[in-house]
């Protein structure tokens, strides 16, 4: 049963149009003061178990590149390569409509490799540690959320190429990348937002999987990761104003190369869709928690 | 007194889905077509309450398929009650669990702040009772290669290792704890008895009832979901056992002539029988000397808290005879009188061989009229154990005992 019981019926004439109070249709959607408190109590438990929080995020970073013959260069090696190829590629179309499409490509290749590894890993975190969750009490958010940690922390370490090719190009930040590690902050969050509503539905609909396969890949070319925002035709421009990491994105470029100076609103829209996916995934990931034993 | 564990009619509910969307595309068709999903309840567990103090211990006994999982899986804090309240107030060392979060890739050292902090501790604690573990679990020289290598008695003794060192209030044992050999067994044993004997509360789940009856003051007896008892590990172990074993004794089976009044001696706890390969044995044709008869006697009259004697009445009976209490209690409810001889010194003849006259007499100074009506038929012929379980069987009304498993298990709601 996904839906509270009594709000299946609600839900459904919803969609048919019934005539139902927005009160009593809010109420069913909206959490309730138990449900807001446990929710709150579920943020202490996770610093109770940050230990473990610790213990994992290492185990994923030492276990990916353990039996690697690169180790953890790939961090840096893959962003890299995956750049050199797509340089190869789009330069002869882009290269005179972009200023410095080197930059351009390897930022938005990094941007969109944290947010696409983060999610896509973290949705299937709950299924994957089934075993786990079924043994012993755990704060199940855990394991999505340390996922996510895990990428940011890869995420962190793949700016040195980034840096490195500035070097090259003789293009530097000015002093806003201070603002950067806000940034980190504002990617977390609204990655952790996903994770969390993703894992969740995973458990109880095993083709969530799969779904978001084919929507990550809607994503990534709605997301001007290769190719340049006048590329796009003005009437279906609106696609990328509706997409929120294409704000991320351009937030993050500006931050660290571009120097575009009016960020502000970007910023703005950045922190609402950051704060707004972190609430929502929070708040739907502590309904739901009691029941995901059930389903593993 | 503090308690750790409080159960008040916690009930548990699996729901499950007969015709339902198992997809994202299944479900919103569903419900824009309006259908509403088939599914079943199941109850595993119905109104069950129950505490846990500290230092108590608990025995949980039922059959296979009882709720006895599910009842740990609360306690665990796994499963949360449908209904109900489940409160608990202190740390858990699940026993039944044991490696939980092992990874094969990582060493025995990284497993172990691994398991360590799944288990709720913190690094600095690890760091200091890292010593303990290794020494425990007898793994030094391996500590340092992965996981992987190890045999599956290694994984299971530095399990083992790592979740007896959790400071736990409460300790949830199963009784497979089957990790290695006999020796790391019996140090096993050696260590849950120690954390008992510090205080720690205990949470048993067996089947095997004398390890109950020895380890737990009280038990829980649960049947479908239902608690049946909730009690005195004593009695209420010996009532499952008379419920559900085939027979109690090995040699008294379903057919025996006996059997009923043998089974109710051994429910109102006046024998244990003797355990022999692990079976439990009667011995329904061999005699009985005067000192059984007595302690027998002492048992069924419910004379065993009795203070231990000081003086010495019976010449042949010291007061650190192993029966001495029951025979003096005997003596002192004017039960018994011994027999005087020329000296005046009393004898009781411990080793006689005790006959049906004896326990009439003693019998007839309880009851003399119930001795009449019932025990008159009994011939004059050699008294054995399966003989004296019949005579008390009818002197002391054993028949009106009757178990009974409680039928249904009510649960006030109507089913979602």
């Amino acid at each position: 049963m996904f839906f509270h019981h009594n709000c299946e019926q609600r839900i459904t004439t919803i969609l048919r149009g019934a005539n139902l109070s927005w009160a009593a249709r809010l109420k069913c959607i909206l959490p309730s003061e138990t449900q807001i408190d446990e929710a709150v109590r579920e943020l202490f438990e996770l610093l109770r178990y940050q230990n473990l929080f610790k213990n994992l995020v290492s185990r994923d970073l030492k276990v990916r590149y353990r039996r690697s013959v690169l180790g953890f260069m790939w961090v840096i090696l893959n962003p890299l390569f995956m750049m050199i190829i797509l340089y190869m590629v789009f330069s002869e179309l882009f290269h005179f409509t972009t200023e410095n499409y080197v930059a351009y490509l390897l930022s938005g290749i990094i941007f969109w490799n944290f947010y696409a590894q983060s999610t896509s890993a973290s949705l299937s975190s709950f299924v994957g540690n089934s075993d786990l969750i079924r043994k012993i009490y755990l704060p199940k958010a855990i394991f999505p959320l340390s996922i996510v940690a895990s990428a940011v922390i890869n995420f962190a370490f793949s700016l040195i190429p980034l840096f490195v090719v500035f070097i090259v190009t003789g293009t530097y930040p000015d002093s806003r990348i201070v603002l950067l590690p806000l940034f980190l902050v504002q990617i977390v969050l609204f990655s952790s937002g996903m994770s969390l509503i993703l894992s969740t539905l995973m458990v109880f609909f095993r083709d969530t999987q799969y779904i978001y396969e084919v929507l990550l890949l809607g994503w990534m070319y709605t997301t001007p990761i290769f190719y340049p925002e006048s590329i796009i035709p003005y009437h279906f421009r609106f696609l990328l104003y509706l997409n929120p990491l294409y704000y991320f994105l351009s937030l993050f470029r500006a931050l660290v190369y571009t120097n575009e100076t009016n960020v502000l609103m970007n910023i703005i829209i950045v922190t609402c869709f950051s704060l707004l996916s972190f609430s929502f995934g929070w708040l739907f990931y502590n309904r739901y928690k009691d029941r995901l034993i059930f389903h593993l | 007194m503090e308690e750790l564990v409080n159960l008040t009619g916690v009930s548990v509910k699996y729901r499950i889905t007969t015709e339902g969307p198992k997809t994202m595309q299944d479900f919103i068709l569903q419900r824009l077509k309006g259908k509403k999903t088939q599914f079943k309840d199941f109850w595993a567990l119905k109104k069950v309450s129950l505490t846990l103090q500290k230092g108590e211990r608990v025995g949980i006994v039922g059959v296979n398929g009882s709720g006895k999982s599910t009842l740990l899986k609360v306690i665990a804090g796994i499963i949360k009650p449908t209904e109900g309240e489940a409160r608990i107030n202190g740390v858990i060392a699940p026993l039944i669990e044991l490696g939980a979060g092992f990874d094969f890739e990582l060493t025995g050292t990284e497993n172990i702040y691994l398991n360590g902090s799944i288990l709720g501790l913190g690094k600095k604690e690890i760091d200091s009772k890292l010593k303990n573990i290794l020494e425990f679990s007898e793994l030094e020289s391996f500590i340092h290669s992965p996981l992987r290598s190890y045999s599956s008695g290694m994984v299971a003794r530095l399990a083992f290792s790592i979740a007896v060192e959790v400071n736990a209030d409460i300790l949830i044992v199963d009784e497979v704890l089957s990790v290695g050999d006999e020796g790391f067994r019996k140090k096993c044993r050696q260590k849950i008895d120690e954390m008992i004997g510090a205080g720690t509360s205990l949470l048993f789940v067996s089947h095997n009832l004398s390890d109950v009856q020895r380890l737990c003051n009280t038990a829980l007896w649960l049947d479908k979901g239902c608690t049946v008892e909730f009690g005195d590990a004593d009695p209420v172990t010996r009532r499952y056992m008379i419920c559900f074993d085939e027979s109690v004794f090995a040699d008294v089976p379903r057919e025996h002539p006996l059997r009923e009044a043998i089974d109710a001696m051994f429910l109102h706890g006046i024998t244990n029988g003797y355990e022999q390969d692990g079976k439990r044995l009667f011995n329904p044709n061999n005699r009985v000397s005067r000192t059984e008869m007595a302690v027998f006697l002492a048992r069924a009259l419910n004379l065993r808290t009795t203070k231990e004697p000081t003086t010495q009445t019976f010449d042949d009976v010291a007061v650190t005879h192993w029966a001495a209490r029951a025979i003096y209690a005997l003596y002192h409810q004017g039960l018994i009188d011994g027999t005087r001889d020329s000296t005046g010194k009393k004898f009781f003849f411990p080793h006689d061989h005790a006959s049906f006259q004896d326990i009439l007499e003693i019998l007839s100074r309880i009851d003399e009229e119930k001795v009449k009506a019932n025990l008159a038929i009994f011939p004059d012929e050699l008294l054995t154990r399966g003989r004296v379980a019949e005579m008390f069987y009818r002197f002391f009304d054993y028949g009106n005992d009757r178990i009974q498993l409680p039928a249904t298990c009510s649960v006030n709601r109507a089913d979602d």
